[in-house]
């Protein structure tokens, strides 16, 4: 079984990202800075209604106007728009200066029709805007157990839709050369969206090249409604057209987390185990998509019921979103989790309780590792109290711990690995990099196998003409790539093994190849160097392709545990939760890139406090129209915002690679959350914790 | 309008990579730098002294005026609109009549309304949101964009320092960051942690990489230091 | 944003003869910039005031000091005199925004900004401000909204933070128009929803905030703001305040909220509550209770209530002792 080298150079070790110095010059080119000779700039027309059908319109005014040079039409009179944002037409214009104007001189007539523009008047209407989703019931003795318990609890909590906010905004820019199309998307998956647009438009073949990207989250998977729209105004133009979304086109229309509510009953026996759980869920992701939420989540209980029910609501629907469902699991959860602790015992450590209600699956020992590593790390034994902080003065300080889960598994990925007669290395994936470090991964891996350093390898990403990989989505492509890499190189390598080998009087199986160099086990000198090794190929490069399916067993596997801590101060006279520290306990298998890793969990915890902190997506309740589509009332944490985050990776290099993109995002809000409880005596029962919620909550208690 | 303003474009003749400022090919790889329509400094409309002026106010506009702009120690000639932000004058208008993009594409456009800081740059050595000032205001002031921010050859201090501590994921912030630290070092070369927050409240990350930029900031300053900075 | 001509105006009298409804003045741009942006105005030109000679310097004046309307923030926050003798316009200054927002925004500018509500922001919602049948945010979501003066036909709060501290010292504001120069009370210079809610001040369309004249300093200052985030972020309550003190005796208080009317707040019964008394935490608490009195809170901002309360103690502690709370 293919394993990976067990004494590793690179992989472990904190490497700079090998495109660093691009992004700092501004010599990246994102899709977004894509300027093509002829360029036409691409802007979409949008319902200003959260509910409405379009009763006519007329394109003349835009048609006609000097410096445009093409429009399509999205919809036609009679169809219906579900939201404020969902599309109606589109214009490109030699300058987005004209194609603004352009847009704004289209004449629709609308008829507007009654919207639900939240939860509560979702489930008040009842279906179509409520509908049951799913149901949940397991054991009998729900009731029984809730009789005979030593403590129930009954809570409600809930999180808010919040909205991706990539900072480079959807959209791509398409150019035609007669049938052939080539898109630079801002996407995670460039091979899908290249297929996508193939499909659309009937033709061979679409190349989708996505060399940087600023940001997805989940949410850009294809080339959605405007990247077809682009590349149909290009068609139409006989010119490259750019149409990346604005600010506020992206909060309404690109995806976003669903809320989620949960009101929960739940019982715990005398030695402090969960033994009931009865939960009514709601919660909503548009328009036209759920809102499903894992729960209970993380600890398990044998007794259990929940019903759930999506909202329909007029606006933008959901996409996945780092870990989609498990913040809101968690939140729910750990929120629940302390409340019942303090219910059964105000004494007992939540830590204690959270270790005896751990699952019996191989996360216990990572979870009780994590909760320990993590207790002793944020001060828990110097600075946990029973929940309320009676000291003076109006700040208040409180501890708060969570826990979450998350696949991560290797994703569908095949690779390339060229070799040289001149040394050099080529390998090719048809990967890209949200920001992760995938463009540092593949040359790091490659360096590993082949014995060399990362300067020595050209790996290649972010193109639908390299092998074929699967979109960057539930932490996969880190498993998938690094294996499918290695695996690749590995071949490569046992190639140029059977052609040095008679040179050096060995067999192929004695040869290794490490510290730039070629040679007979035991023996370095008995070698080449590398580039004399490559010698030997001449003319006649050596090319390997691979699958991660040669590889995954054994080198990637699936399934991490976290866990969170967090030490906050309140101010029970403004409301105002101010973080102290974070600490982040993450296991994560094999690290590849030490530094890449460690920042991909700082970015979830920081992704956390935003969601329990600042982030909500809000509609004006009368018209169900956005009243925050900016990054300005959309708060979002700035530098005076982040405390000191203290990320701990838990190493277990036995279990091979595994994504680590979503697990650190998971359990911070619930975790700051359970610290303001535990600082002001009270739950503050819905995130974000704004002041004004942690005033109406303190006046609740008092 | 002035007679002069009716001139066309001066021809094409210094190419910024001429200036030397941007020779170092691994540093900005992918840029497309090639010939700009380059002009003298303060042959442009409105240019420096047109500026004093102290009598009837020049009304220029609604149609597009020829204004030209001094980019990282560059002069550009464009064409834009009195609406045209110099955020958008940089990324689509600094290229147009071209062949071959000028493309200072690294100022980035994220909220594009003062918000977010994607899009800072130094205006006559102060920090601005480049999508809340007009290009029409911007004559005769200098601009630092994120490629004008290496020391010839050299990445800034900064700069390494970023790539060193992984002061960035995505990317799509880190000019904006780059910009206001640097801005921040050349005003107070050793900030505590205090001020360096402070002095970056104006940018927002969504990757979330601050602990890093700061981690980078110290960096960058403690170098600075060491070399007599 | 729909285009414009520009005219980049060098004197006072330049700008004046080129302003009107529909040539708007431009300075620092980042409340402008935006609104144009979003289509709530559409002038047919802006004026660039920034060049004019004259209202970019900060001079001794009567004892106290002329600021010219075009000095930035950053340029305040940096001056040594607002620094040491004005704390509390210092302090209301120092977290507004951004470095790059302090950078470009001037100090007429933050006087003259227009509201930042959202229903007046956004052009698809209805605003009486912009000549729409209603107020959105009275059935809508006013988290941020007023809590004074709600029984008026707009519900916005003021957006400068510099106005409650130039309330306390007493400030007047110079304004040139075409039939010269006049000097208002700070206080006249805001203007209620009532009186004309297409406004927020006394300027005519061709009048110019030149300067903004500061008595001497009497006494002890501070401002204390509550906001969500530490970065950027508006204001959900501030108050200034300024004392006259003998001892530990408050002989005169000025007291003024920002962020919780549709002008810089003045509370007049807090004013007379602290007035005489030893200030200490009970008396500056007392002092609290009554800024709040008379506050009608909307739907969703009964919180700010509470906020007043807490912003006018802290203050008051802080001007008293000169240390912040």
């Amino acid at each position: 079984m293919p394993n990976w080298p067990s004494e590793r150079q690179l992989m472990g070790t904190k490497v700079p990202r090998v495109d660093g110095f691009k992004k700092v010059s501004g010599g990246a080119k994102y899709s977004y800075d894509i300027n093509l000779p002829g360029l036409l700039y691409a802007m979409i027309l949008r319902s200003p209604y959260a509910h409405c059908k379009i009763v006519s319109i007329d394109l003349g005014p835009a048609e006609s106007m000097p410096g445009v040079k093409a429009v399509h039409l999205i919809k036609k009179p009679g169809d219906e728009l579900h939201y404020a944002g969902d599309e109606i037409a589109a214009v490109a214009a030699m300058t987005e200066e004209v194609a603004e104007d352009a847009l704004r001189a289209i004449k629709v007539k609308y008829q507007v029709l009654p919207h639900v523009s939240s939860e509560d008047q979702a489930l008040k209407a009842g279906a179509p805007a409520a509908r049951a989703g799913s149901a949940d019931e397991r054991g009998e003795k729900i009731e029984d157990a809730i009789k005979e318990a030593a403590a129930v609890h009954e809570g409600t909590y809930g999180c808010e839709v919040i909205t991706h906010v990539c900072l480079e905004t959807h959209g791509l820019v398409a150019r035609w050369e007669g049938e052939e199309l080539t898109a630079w998307a801002s996407t995670q998956a460039v091979h899908g969206t290249g297929t996508a647009l193939a499909q659309h438009f009937k033709i061979p073949k679409a190349t989708c090249i996505t060399n940087f990207m600023g940001g997805g989250f989940g949410s850009k998977f294809g080339p959605d409604i405007q990247g077809i729209v682009a590349a149909e105004l290009a068609k139409k133009a006989g010119a490259p057209v750019k149409l990346l979304l604005n600010r506020a086109e992206e909060h309404n229309a690109a995806g976003n987390r669903p809320s989620a509510f949960a009101k929960v009953k739940a019982a715990v026996d005398k030695t402090g185990k969960l033994i009931a759980f009865d939960a009514e869920t709601w919660g909503t992701g548009g328009h036209s998509r759920g809102a499903g939420f894992p729960l209970p989540y993380v600890y398990p209980v044998d007794n259990r019921r929940r019903k759930h029910t999506d909202c329909f609501i007029n606006a933008g629907d959901n996409r996945a979103m780092r870990a989609p469902g498990h913040p809101q699991g968690s939140l729910v959860m750990d929120s629940l989790m302390d409340d019942l602790c303090h219910k059964f015992d105000p004494k007992l450590d939540p830590v204690e309780f959270r270790l005896r209600n751990l699952p019996s699956t191989v996360l216990r020992d990572i979870y009780t590792k994590e909760l320990l590593l993590g207790a002793a790390r944020i001060g828990w034994k110097e600075n946990w109290h029973p929940r309320g902080d009676n000291a003076p003065g109006p700040w208040k300080r409180g501890l708060g711990v969570a826990l979450g889960t998350w696949g991560g598994g290797p994703g569908d990925a095949q690779a390339t690995c060229t070799l040289h007669g001149d040394g050099r290395v080529e390998v090719k994936c048809g990967t890209q990099d949200l920001g992760t470090g995938t463009t540092t991964v593949v040359p790091l891996v490659a360096a590993e196998i082949l014995g060399l350093q990362i300067g020595d390898i050209a790996g290649s990403i972010g193109s639908s003409a390299f092998p074929p990989a699967g979109g960057s989505g539930g932490s996969t492509s880190c498993g998938g790539v690094s294996v499918a890499v290695a695996m690749a190189c590995t071949k490569a390598l046992a190639e140029l093994f059977a052609k040095v080998a008679p040179k050096l009087e060995c067999k192929p199986e004695d040869l290794q190849a490490e510290y730039g160099r070629v040679f007979v086990t035991g023996n370095l000198e008995r070698g080449f160097t590398w580039k004399q090794a490559c010698a030997v190929l001449g003319q006649q490069p050596i090319t390997a392709s691979a699958d991660k399916k040669e590889g995954e067993k054994g080198m990637a596997t699936s399934t991490v545990g976290g866990a969170q801590f967090a030490d906050v101060s309140v101010d029970v006279e403004t409301g105002r939760v101010r973080l102290n520290k974070i600490v982040a306990v993450a296991d994560c298998g094999l690290v590849v890139n030490r530094l890449t890793c460690e920042s991909q969990v700082l970015g979830g915890v920081i992704m956390g406090i935003n969601y329990g902190l600042y982030e909500q997506r809000r509609l004006d309740p009368p018209t169900g129209l956005p009243v925050n589509p900016d990054m300005e009332f959309y708060l979002l944490a700035g530098a005076g915002d982040i405390p000191e985050i203290d990320v701990v990776l838990l190493d277990y290099p036995e279990r091979g690679v595994i994504g680590i993109g979503e697990p650190p995002t998971i359990p911070t809000a619930a975790a700051i959350s359970n610290a303001v409880a535990n600082a002001i005596g009270v739950r503050v029962p819905v995130i974000p914790l704004t002041p004004r919620r942690v005033l109406e909550a303190l006046e609740g208690k008092a | 309008m002035s007679e002069e303003s009716k001139k066309p474009p001066a021809p094409s003749s210094a190419s910024p990579e001429a200036s030397g400022r941007f020779s170092r090919r691994w540093f900005l790889q992918g840029v497309a730098l090639s010939a700009g329509t380059a002009v003298l400094p303060g042959e442009g409309l409105l240019g420096g002294s047109a500026f004093a002026a102290p009598q009837a106010p020049a009304r220029i506009g609604p149609e597009p005026v020829q204004i030209a702009l001094s980019v990282n120690g560059k002069d550009y000639q464009v064409k834009v609109e009195p609406r045209v932000t110099l955020l958008n004058a940089l990324r689509n208008y600094l290229n147009l009549g071209t062949n071959t993009p000028i493309d200072l594409t690294g100022t980035k456009r994220v909220c594009d309304r003062g918000s977010c800081g994607s899009c800072t740059v130094i205006l006559d050595g102060k920090t601005v949101y480049s999508c809340s000032v007009l290009a029409v205001e911007c004559q005769g002031k200098k601009i630092t964009t994120v490629e004008g921010v290496a020391e010839g050859n050299q990445p800034h201090p900064i700069q390494q320092a970023f790539v060193e501590c992984d002061g960035l994921m995505c990317g799509f912030c880190t000019p904006g960051f780059i910009v206001s630290s640097k801005a921040l070092l050349d005003r107070n070369p050793h900030p505590t942690p205090t001020e360096i927050r402070r002095a970056l409240n104006g940018n927002i990350c969504r990757c979330g990489t601050y602990n890093r930029v700061f981690q980078a900031v110290e960096l960058a300053s403690i170098r600075m230091k060491v070399k007599g900075g | 944003m729909k285009n414009f001509a520009y005219i980049n105006a060098a004197s006072e009298k330049a700008a004046i003869e080129s302003m009107s409804d529909k040539a708007l003045a431009l300075a620092g741009g980042t409340n402008l910039l935006n609104l144009l942006k979003e289509y709530v105005l559409a002038p047919e030109a802006l004026v660039n005031i920034k060049g004019i000679a004259g209202l970019n310097a900060i001079e001794s004046f009567e004892g106290g000091l002329k600021i010219g309307a075009n000095v930035t923030l950053s340029e305040l926050l940096d001056h040594a005199e607002v620094r040491g003798r004005y704390p509390a316009l210092h302090q209301a200054l120092y977290d507004i925004g951004t470095p790059q927002i302090r950078n470009m925004s001037t100090l007429g500018g933050n006087l003259c900004a227009r509201p930042h509500c959202w229903y007046y922001r956004y052009e698809y919602f209805d605003c009486k401000k912009r000549g729409g049948q209603g107020c959105a945010a009275i059935a809508g979501d006013n988290e941020f909204h007023a809590i004074f003066a709600t029984d008026g036909p707009c519900v916005m709060i003021h957006p400068s933070s510099a106005g409650p501290a130039l309330v306390v010292y007493g400030a007047k504001v110079k304004i040139a128009g075409p039939g010269g120069s006049r000097d208002a009370g700070i206080e006249e210079f805001f203007t209620l929803p009532a009186a004309a809610v297409a406004r927020e001040n006394v300027l005519k369309p061709n009048e110019l905030v030149t300067h903004v004249l500061l008595p001497p300093p009497n006494g002890k200052s501070a401002t204390y703001e509550v906001r969500h985030k530490e970065s950027h972020d508006w204001p959900l309550a501030m108050a200034s305040v300024a004392l006259t003190m003998a001892g530990e005796t408050a002989q005169e208080a000025r007291i003024c909220l920002g962020a919780v009317a549709p002008v810089p707040w003045r509370a007049a019964a807090a004013e007379a509550a602290l007035k005489g008394k030893v200030v200490n935490e009970t008396t500056a608490g007392e002092a609290a209770q009554k800024a709040a009195e008379g506050a009608k809170p909307l739907s969703g901002n009964k919180y700010k209530v509470q906020l007043v309360r807490t912003a006018v103690k802290r203050a008051i502690l802080a001007a008293a002792t000169g240390r912040r709370v």
